[in-house]
């Protein structure tokens, strides 16, 4: 099992690297819309407005990664691995896949953003604390569309779709990691902040967990 | 007959609701006072009240001021008509910066408290107090008759309580009808459990914006807009969102058996993250709500257990409401899917056993 999964993975980069030019694209997609806002607002000082900004760039380019996900594949591919792997191996596979593209391009979009928008007053420490909270809440919104993305992809109108159930979805996560991360450019000290990051990992396990159950229904056509 | 006994119930529990929310009057209560402040010396302050008896003359009314346990008593000057009193108070110079509470008690209204009513300002000595002590009489008895508790900001508004809370009880409960619907429906497809947990969001849904609308209409009078930022506020809007995009969905599938399935696999995923968003996260953030971010919650409140003698029977009323909402619409569905598929045994194998 474990082996099918990390096989499935290293084919998903594989294809992944083939197509080059859709990486490309989600880069090029987070440097517009960093150089958009920076364009828009020249420089942030209030660190609130500065996260949230970021936030909404991160997830936007979270929709477009993952969202896409299930249109990309061609008919026989799916027919393939749909006669040679179990919906499980599959599902994890995809999940840890989209963790490590969004881990990537949230890190991009963060360098991009301190580039053109500033540091929005992080120092010291807290660098620590912000890059661990950008990590873990990419794995969360990673854990968290990966299957609403395979439920769009089900209807005609699959990436409409995908947004139009993924953002009421994804709004607990969102408050958890807005709290969070204002909360590190306060200076709230690390232990009683650190409660919301063990929150935001229990509720990607969680989506991790109904994923893994749940995908096998969506996988027969 | 045997078999309606709950939509009886139902209908009873609301009236009785309906009628006893409507027409039971609120108990006594103390508004304000003229002015906020005393001053060392003799003063006249008015105080002001709702719903109470200051003018009848046989019921001994007594105006005090309370300080930890200790009293200042007032001497009633002039009732000025049922709910205006004015009453002078003899301050002594030893009560610097102290805050005072303010009761009136007469044997028709019971005791009544306003918080805070008054500071002394001008009084220059801050040591032990020296009381012009007196010891009043506390009437334990609040309300011989039943009345709405008596709440500062949220007044006679205490009444949509029988209508807002139940609303998303409600709500909660026919989307568990949904959520078990769609697990069942994903261990066994069959179209009977689809046609449930599709109702049940239709007819959930009913209830969500009901639920909306009573808590916008609330909040617009005690916290003064139609719309706060607060989580249940924001888990309410969540739901409603979430649901509707259960419906688009179910209306983006061309295939019947397709769209059973894909709508069983999100309902489920969504009610788990309502589930977190709506139990587990507002207790962890603060709000505006009753037993949150400071708020003293209802419970803490109607001591004498009054308010639960139609509380309860408001949330089991609209439950029951709900559920034969919910129950009258599925067979509706049951029907019209007996007809598209031409299989009558849809609608009477589920017939039979309710």
């Amino acid at each position: 099992m474990i082996k099918t999964v990390w096989n499935l993975i290293r084919l998903e980069f594989r294809l992944e690297f083939r197509q080059k030019h859709t990486l490309a694209g989600l880069a090029l997609f987070a440097l517009a819309s960093v150089y958009l806002c920076y364009q828009a607002f020249q420089r942030i000082d209030d660190p609130a407005p500065w996260n949230a900004l970021l936030w909404l760039i991160i997830l936007f380019t979270a929709f477009n990664a993952i969202g896409k996900g299930f249109q990309q594949q061609s008919r026989g591919q799916r027919l393939y691995l749909y006669w040679n792997v179990s919906p499980k191996a599959f599902i994890a596979a995809r999940i840890a896949y989209n963790m490590a593209l969004m881990l990537a391009l949230g890190l991009l979009t963060f360098l991009l953003f301190f580039i053109f928008l500033g540091d929005g007053g992080l120092s010291g420490q807290m660098w620590g604390h912000y890059l661990l909270g950008l990590m873990v809440g990419n794995l969360g919104f990673a854990g968290l569309l990966t299957l609403i993305s395979a439920i769009g992809g089900q209807s005609s109108n699959g990436v409409g779709l995908t947004a139009v159930l993924g953002l009421p979805v994804v709004i607990p996560l969102i408050l958890i990691l807005n709290t969070y991360t204002v909360q590190v450019l306060e200076g709230v000290p690390w232990p009683e902040n650190s409660i919301n990051l063990v929150f935001l990992l229990l509720l990607t396990m969680v989506m991790f967990l109904l994923s893994y159950l749940l995908f096998p229904y969506l996988w027969r056509d | 007959m045997r078999k309606h006994w709950w939509k009886i119930l139902s209908a009873l529990l609301l009236l009785y609701v309906v009628v006893f929310s409507f027409s039971a009057p609120m108990a006594p209560g103390l508004i304000g006072v003229d002015q906020t402040t005393l001053s060392v010396g003799s003063n006249e302050r008015i105080l002001v009240g709702y719903n109470t008896t200051f003018d009848d003359s046989d019921a001994k009314l007594q105006v005090f001021l309370e300080h930890e346990g200790v009293y200042l008593c007032t001497e009633v000057i002039e009732v000025q008509g049922p709910d205006r009193v004015k009453f002078r108070v003899d301050v002594p110079d030893t009560l610097r910066m102290r805050f005072f509470n303010v009761f009136a008690n007469n044997d028709n209204d019971g005791t009544s408290l306003l918080e805070n009513a008054f500071t002394v300002s001008d009084a220059t000595v801050s040591g032990q107090a020296v009381y012009a002590g007196c010891k009043p009489v506390v009437n334990e008895n609040q309300h011989t008759v039943f009345g709405f508790p008596f709440q500062p900001i949220i007044f006679e508004s205490i009444r949509n309580l029988m209508f807002h809370v139940p609303m998303w009880f409600t709500m909660f409960l026919i989307m568990l009808i949904s959520f078990v619907a769609s697990i069942k429906y994903l261990m066994n497809p069959k179209t009977e459990y689809d046609l449930r947990a599709d109702t049940a969001v239709r007819v959930g849904m009913v209830f969500a914006v009901l639920g909306l609308v009573t808590g916008s209409v609330w909040a617009r009078f005690t916290w003064g807009a139609w719309w706060v930022n607060d989580p249940q506020l924001n888990g309410a809007l969540v739901t409603f969102l979430i649901y509707a995009g259960y419906l688009v969905l179910r209306a983006g599938i061309e295939d019947d058996k397709k769209q059973a399935r894909v709508a069983a696999v999100f309902n489920i995923f969504a009610y788990v993250i309502l589930f977190i968003l709506l139990m587990i996260l507002p207790r962890f953030t603060e709000g505006l709500h009753p037993g949150k971010g400071g708020n003293p919650g209802f419970n803490s409140y109607d001591l004498d257990s009054s308010l639960r003698m139609v509380f309860y029977p408001a949330v089991l009323g609209w439950m029951l409401l709900g559920y034969w909402m919910y129950h009258l619409r599925l067979r509706m569905n049951r029907i019209k899917a007996a007809l598209y598929y031409n299989e009558p045994e849809i609608f009477l194998r589920n017939e039979k056993n309710g």
